[in-house]
């Protein structure tokens, strides 16, 4: 293939080894998902580059570049996007409940008060910062590619911030307390409307990849309903295994 | 360079239908160099979206489908303007590049 003159991603075949046409096209598709194009019009977008590639007999990152640079280059329509960000709002609230629930549920099964102290109102902090950088950190998150590592850093993580949280409540001074019945109501609502909207969103506002001339599957196959059930419902099944551990955990630790 | 190329892709579709390799081909025959995907399509989504083309899906012979792109009449009048401007632009250009600077 000669040069380009107009092309001024010469480049990109440099790095054409690095990346098969499977994975250029899994990139692609997430781009323009984060770019909130219409699922028709991914459907298009990547019919349109497999029939060139076809012709032309090249790699994908060859011939189309980045299948970032390329998703923003097309610039194909949008669907306007909201001005709050669902997905944060509610993985937020989920996750406050499931706290509400970590700091409520032994002391209203022991009849006592919810003692509040500095530890517990950082993690709530931490807890709505994180919901508002959500859309930020999906987006890098839907790129990067899953490496052995993250899995060991993500699991020492989960272990060590839970115990080290744990120590430091044992220090730390109490600031006031608060009846735990209104903190688990609370936090069941907050638990049960962050999955029932979840679920209700998945169903009414599903937007396929259609292939042009093809019409979306009427049903998406099983091993991803239970992917995103489990994922809808993850604070509410959580939310029962603290319960489960509050309920039976001190009788199991005698 | 690229006002060049978007006006060149415009007239490929002047004769009829075609596709976007064959588009790609058209242009390299004309000595315009191999024009990648990653530079034709991005032109095609702005001329659609522009209304100056019209794309269409047909079925494959075994194959993948392809899509057809036409010029719209918008698309028409569109390419007479920019080959005008062009022209015009040519021959300054050239008048330029043969007399040189107009002295003062």
């Amino acid at each position: 293939m000669t040069t380009n003159p107009f092309d001024s991603d010469s480049s990109a075949g440099i790095r054409s080894a690095k990346m098969d046409d499977a994975t250029w096209f899994d990139e692609f598709t997430i781009e323009l998902r984060l770019l909130a194009v219409p699922g028709s019009d991914i459907g298009d977008a990547l019919a349109s580059a497999r029939e060139f590639l076809a012709d032309a007999g090249t790699s994908a990152q060859e011939c189309f570049g980045s299948p970032r640079s390329y998703a923003a280059e097309l610039r194909l329509s949008t669907i306007p996007q909201p001005a709050v960000n669902g997905v944060g709002l509610r993985a937020g609230l989920g996750l406050l409940g499931l706290i509400g629930f970590m700091v409520s549920a032994l002391p209203l099964v022991q009849g006592a008060a919810v003692r509040v102290d500095l530890p517990t109102i950082s993690l709530f902090v931490v807890v709505i910062v994180g919901a508002v950088l959500m859309p930020t950190f999906l987006r890098s998150l839907a790129r990067v590619r899953p490496r052995a590592w993250m899995f060991v850093v993500a699991a020492v993580l989960g272990i060590a911030l839970p115990l080290g949280l744990n120590v430091w409540t044992d220090f730390a001074t109490v600031l006031f307390t608060v009846s735990a019945l209104p903190i688990v109501i609370a936090s069941a609502l907050l638990v049960l409307v962050s999955a029932i909207w979840s679920q209700a969103r998945h169903s009414l506002r599903d937007d396929p990849i259609v292939a042009p001339g093809g019409a979306p599957d009427a049903r998406t196959s099983l091993s991803t309903r239970l992917f995103l059930g489990a994922i809808t419902w993850s604070m509410v099944i959580l939310s029962i295994v603290i319960w489960l551990f509050a309920l039976f955990g001190e009788p199991l630790g005698r | 360079m690229r006002a060049a190329l978007s006006l060149c892709v415009l007239r490929a579709l002047a004769p009829g239908p075609t596709y976007g390799y064959a588009i790609a081909s058209t242009l390299e025959a004309a000595g315009l160099g191999a024009i990648k995907g990653g530079t034709l399509y991005p032109l095609l989504t702005r001329f659609e979206a522009a209304g100056w083309i019209a794309g269409e899906w047909r079925p494959g012979a075994g194959g993948p489908g392809r899509k057809y792109f036409s010029l719209t009449d918008d698309g028409q009048r569109e390419l007479a303007d920019q080959v005008a401007h062009w022209q015009l632009f040519s021959i300054t250009v050239h008048d330029h590049l043969q007399k040189g600077p107009v002295e003062s």
